[in-house]
């Protein structure tokens, strides 16, 4: 053993030996109830669905994409024609693209009528503009609109 | 029951090793901090002597954290007033930032200043002036044992989380997909629901894995990469902040301190002042 190897281990016995019985008691109690917290502490949150800042749950985007829509706008032609439309090419689709998600995405049922609306005043009064739309939902999508008349 | 305990008594509180590990969390912590916070901290935002003297004691004992002067004060300094932020800034309080802000109080109960720290410079300055060998970058590492199970936990309660049909199906992906890259009509792309079903049981799975199987150093090899990937890949496409750099700092609570200790002085091995 080199002196530079005793003199380390010398030094990692002796520290050893200077922890009180009352330190190590204290590291035992701070470890097992930070354990129990680490460990636990969602537990509450997210099993007994409680609700508390101090036990935090681990939820990760689960909020995310809720009402989002997706939405599918035609125009139903007199013979039965049926003519699919862009929103977005309506909306400016270069100019979407490159914006951020908060503009580029339809949020909820108002905003799918909005859009509507929107297509509306480019397609004219006296065509039957109709939509198809689902919205986002904690369970996945939902339907919100079959076949829907924008008025 | 009782040799299950010892076992973990010894894992958990005997366990010591080198510091190099924790002194790189200790520095990658501020920075991660730093990344997150700072800007909304700095004395401008808050003029109000109560803002500029809690904002200053901020920058203050995390910068002394992050060179590594007088560390184990202002470690814990640093975690205390990590904590008072958390606590009275809403916009602070996302599960990212909660998890910064338990590590840096993990952080703070390791000797974590015993490497890469000033306080290290000096100790060697001391040694070196009184003719003793340099003193041992070795310590109690029972705060890296914490970070570990945090980590942990973190896997495995968002596996849980998804554990319902909305998720499993791929319908939330789906949900994400036209939240953040609105713009295209992915339900016209053929297979794209059955690809997001494969994405969300693949995204459990390997949560569930890295959970418990980042303890297991023969399964650990294999994980950790695929752990960083998936990290990677959460980084690139969510906006998801200080988050993944955080996760693939704190896997180092997961690699044995001495291997690596061991690593950073082969990479050292043969190189000599000029």
């Amino acid at each position: 053993m080199t002196p530079a190897n005793q003199y380390q281990s010398e030094k990692t016995a002796m520290e050893e030996i200077a922890e009180s019985k009352l330190v190590i008691v204290c590291r035992v109690v701070a470890f097992t109830l930070l354990t129990l917290y680490v460990v636990f502490g969602p537990f509450y949150t997210q099993v007994l669905k409680g609700k508390s800042n101090l036990f935090r749950a681990w939820r990760m985007y689960h909020t995310r994409g809720i009402d989002v829509c997706d939405v599918q706008f035609y125009i139903r032609h007199p013979d039965g024609r049926i003519e699919h439309i862009d929103h977005l090419q309506v909306l400016g689709r270069d100019k979407l693209l490159g914006s951020h998600h908060h503009s580029r995405r339809i949020m909820g049922e108002t905003d799918v009528l909005r859009v509507g609306q929107h297509i509306r005043q480019k397609v004219g009064a006296v065509v039957d503009l109709r939509v198809n739309a689902r919205i986002g939902t904690r369970d996945g999508w939902k339907t919100l609109y079959v076949d829907k008349h924008i008025e | 029951m009782l040799r299950l305990l010892q076992h973990f008594y010894n894992w958990g509180l005997c366990y010591r090793d080198s510091t190099r590990s924790v002194g790189l969390i200790r520095i990658g912590l501020v920075l991660l901090i730093w990344s997150e916070w700072a800007s909304k901290l700095i004395l401008c935002r808050d003029v109000r002597p109560s803002g500029i003297l809690l904002n200053s004691a901020f920058f203050l004992f995390t910068g002394l954290m992050c060179i590594g002067l007088w560390t184990r004060v202002s470690s814990i300094g640093a975690a205390i007033l990590v904590s008072i932020m958390f606590n009275i800034h809403q916009s602070f309080r996302h599960h990212h930032t909660f998890l910064l802000v338990m590590v840096v109080f993990f952080i703070a109960l390791t000797p974590c200043g015993r490497s890469y720290s000033l306080d290290r410079w000096l100790a060697l300055r001391r040694s070196l002036s009184s003719g003793l060998p340099s003193p041992p970058e070795i310590g109690n590492l029972w705060g890296l044992r914490l970070i570990a199970i945090q980590v942990s936990m973190v896997y495995f309660w968002t596996g849980y989380e998804k554990l319902y049909w909305g998720f499993l199906s791929g319908a939330r992906i789906e949900l994400l997909v036209y939240n953040y890259y609105a713009g295209y009509d992915y339900a016209s792309i053929p297979g794209f629901s059955i690809f997001c079903s494969v994405v969300a049981i693949t995204t459990v799975t390997l949560e569930f894995l890295l959970a418990f199987g980042l303890y297991i150093p023969r399964f650990r090899k294999y994980l950790m990469p695929a752990g960083i990937v998936l990290h990677v890949l959460f980084y690139l496409l969510l906006p998801i902040r200080t988050f993944t750099l955080a996760m693939i700092l704190l896997y180092l609570a997961f690699i044995p301190a001495s291997s690596v200790h061991r690593f950073i002085d082969n990479m050292h091995k043969g190189y000599e002042l000029a």
